[in-house]
């Protein structure tokens, strides 16, 4: 197992109140493989996913309990300092809004050579030519000339990619994508789920992928666990959650989904 | 054009004629104007009284644009809006009696309630500023029963925007709407803002009211689920232009424009391995000929030098619905079908 979290829980205090927005929750993945985590907005779904890598503010979060092994170390265990190397190193993040994530007055290529530096040991040209090799592989026309091009010039469907080229620049073992297609057009999803999967195939990467939407999900991961008010209320393999799902709420949730009635013939 | 308003408004509720809409562009240091944004182009739309009709197509289509350009929020640059035969468009003063049976609701509800108004204050200014309830009395039952309508208590009336959830404010703009008993609702992104079982709620409610009330809809999303959950008639827009408006059983079943086919497939209701080469081109610089060339699998070189017109291919198949209209299939392609 590459990921191992064991009976994990936050608890966020506000105005006098707690709020357990992960409990208890037991998660593995494998190497190589991509666990898709699906929930409602406030299922804890986000925060679990911060919490791997302790990025949840702490306060007002709190880390109450739990194990995260990852690579043989418990990540809950380890030195502040230690998790920076972690981080954005051997496990990578990709958000949903990538207009926010990019730094607005910076170029894409030096945002993207800043990364590999703070990653690898690689000299500035060295980095250089490694940015141009990785905005191709993200498939971004004319790697080259957009080195040089501001965030603002691109459009949302290539930002988004430019950021998974930034998680990709340290060759991370583990990405978590949380949203990382829903400010995005269909169109663009699927653009972005082919170029996820050749990744994940390229470079064995594992995913946990975090989405409400169970049509993303579906079409990347190979197990899909279900969040609910910070519990993980089912899990197992991406056909079975989807054609047999044996929780109440897996039903609910999958049932919600809008019917084409023109192709059902309930028009 | 020949036919007298009472005529017409028998089979159409609302017409659209030519309609387009440029944006000034500015650029430079005296903020000139230096282009103009195609955003919506020659749309010609029909909507019929009891009818659903949906707009689908990736953000900055236009789509929004051209709801505004119905609820009269913007004028258009060139073209005819006509609600039962009255021409709305061209800056005309709209009579009150008309423009409130047309109604909009907009995606965000959190940003469309006023914050500090409560509930039963929002539901009643809108009866207040067309005169349609005089006595407090009246307004009250108003307010509740529209309430009612949209399946929230009573008691919610004295509740503000920020102690409801998502849905129930989506419910409480919808509710909003119904106040001037309209005939059109234009519905943008009714679901896009809310947790998929929350949507599918507000989709039921909006079926609900469409069966007692025979209200037309013109509901606009990006996504083809919606739309082809609740739509009978469906246009599908690209870079400003309707290039395909069928009836949503014949749209989802066998689509003839390659963009609506590569929708079908992005949102996972076909497979048939179509290959998407690119994004929306930019509205500012919009290809030469056929707007989605850049990105079909059929372009050839006629496609860069001429722009398929929307034309009528094909029959129309006769659809089983409680309105029982027929449309006649359009498409805009050199190839298809």
């Amino acid at each position: 197992m590459l990921l191992e979290i064991r009976r994990l829980t936050v608890e966020f205090q506000t105005a006098g109140e707690h709020v357990r927005a992960v409990d208890e929750v037991s998660l593995d993945i494998g190497q190589g493989e991509v666990v898709g985590l699906v929930g409602e907005s406030g299922s804890g779904k986000t925060t679990l996913g911060l919490a791997i890598t302790r990025l949840v503010p702490e306060p007002p979060a709190r880390i109450l309990q739990g194990e995260v092994q990852f690579d043989g170390e418990d990540l809950l265990r380890v030195p502040r300092h230690e998790l920076y190397q972690v981080r954005g190193g051997r496990i990578a993040y990709v958000f949903q809004e990538p207009s926010t994530s990019l730094n607005p007055v910076m170029t894409v290529g030096r945002q993207l050579v800043e990364m590999i530096d703070l990653h690898t040991t690689s000299r500035k040209a060295a980095a250089r030519t490694r940015a141009i090799e990785l905005l191709g592989h993200v498939g971004i026309p004319a790697p080259e000339e957009r080195m040089t091009s501001y965030p603002h010039e691109l459009s949302g469907g290539m930002k988004q990619r430019v950021m998974i080229a930034m998680a990709i620049a340290s060759r991370p073992r583990l990405l978590v994508a949380d949203e990382p297609t829903t400010a995005l057009d269909v169109t663009l999803e699927r653009q972005i789920v082919a170029l996820l999967k050749r990744l994940q195939q390229e470079l064995r990467l594992s995913i946990l992928v975090i989405s409400h939407s169970i049509h993303l999900v579906k079409q990347l991961a190979d197990r899909i666990a279900v969040m609910k008010e910070g519990r993980l209320v089912e899990q197992g393999s991406t056909g079975q959650v989807l054609t047999q799902p044996r929780h109440e709420y897996t039903q609910h949730l999958l049932a919600a989904q809008p019917k084409v009635a023109a192709l059902e013939g309930t028009l | 054009m020949d036919k007298t308003p009472s005529e017409r408004s028998d089979q159409s509720l609302l017409e659209l004629h030519g309609v387009s809409k440029q944006f000034p562009y500015r650029a430079g240091p005296f903020r000139r104007i230096a282009g103009f944004i195609h955003a919506v182009v020659d749309v010609d739309l029909l909507i019929r009284p009891g009818e659903i009709v949906g707009l689908v197509g990736e953000s900055g289509c236009g789509k929004t644009t051209l709801a505004k350009l119905i609820a009269q929020l913007e004028p258009v640059t060139t073209g005819e809006i006509r609600y039962r035969g009255e021409l709305l468009a061209n800056g005309r003063q709209i009579p009150p009696a008309i423009r409130r049976e047309i109604q909009l609701v907009f995606q965000d509800p959190t940003s469309s309630l006023d914050p500090r108004q409560r509930v039963g204050s929002a539901l009643a200014e809108p009866l207040l500023v067309h005169r349609l309830a005089t006595s407090a009395s009246e307004r009250d039952t108003t307010v509740h029963r529209l309430l009612d309508q949209v399946g929230l208590p009573s008691r919610y009336a004295r509740r503000y925007p920020h102690e409801l959830s998502g849905g129930e404010r989506q419910r409480v703009a919808i509710a909003r709407a119904l106040a001037l008993r309209p005939r059109l609702l234009l519905l943008d992104e009714p679901v896009a803002s809310l947790d998929v079982s929350v949507g599918a709620q507000i989709l039921e409610l909006l079926k609900t009211l469409h069966s007692q009330e025979r209200l037309s809809y013109l509901v606009i999303s990006h996504d083809l689920r919606v739309i082809g959950s609740i739509c009978h008639t469906i246009a599908v827009m690209y870079l400003g232009r309707i290039v395909e408006l069928a009836d949503a059983v014949q749209l989802f079943r066998q689509p003839w424009h390659p963009y609506t086919e590569l929708l079908l497939e992005s949102a996972g209701l076909r497979s048939a391995g179509v290959e998407d080469r690119g994004e929306i081109p930019s509205p500012l610089h919009p290809p030469t000929g056929c707007p989605f060339r850049t990105r079909c699998p059929l372009a050839e070189s006629l496609c860069e030098r001429q722009d398929p017109e929307l034309l009528e291919k094909g029959p129309s198949l006769p659809v089983p619905s409680q309105t029982g209209r027929q449309t006649g299939r359009l498409v805009a392609c050199h190839f298809r079908p």
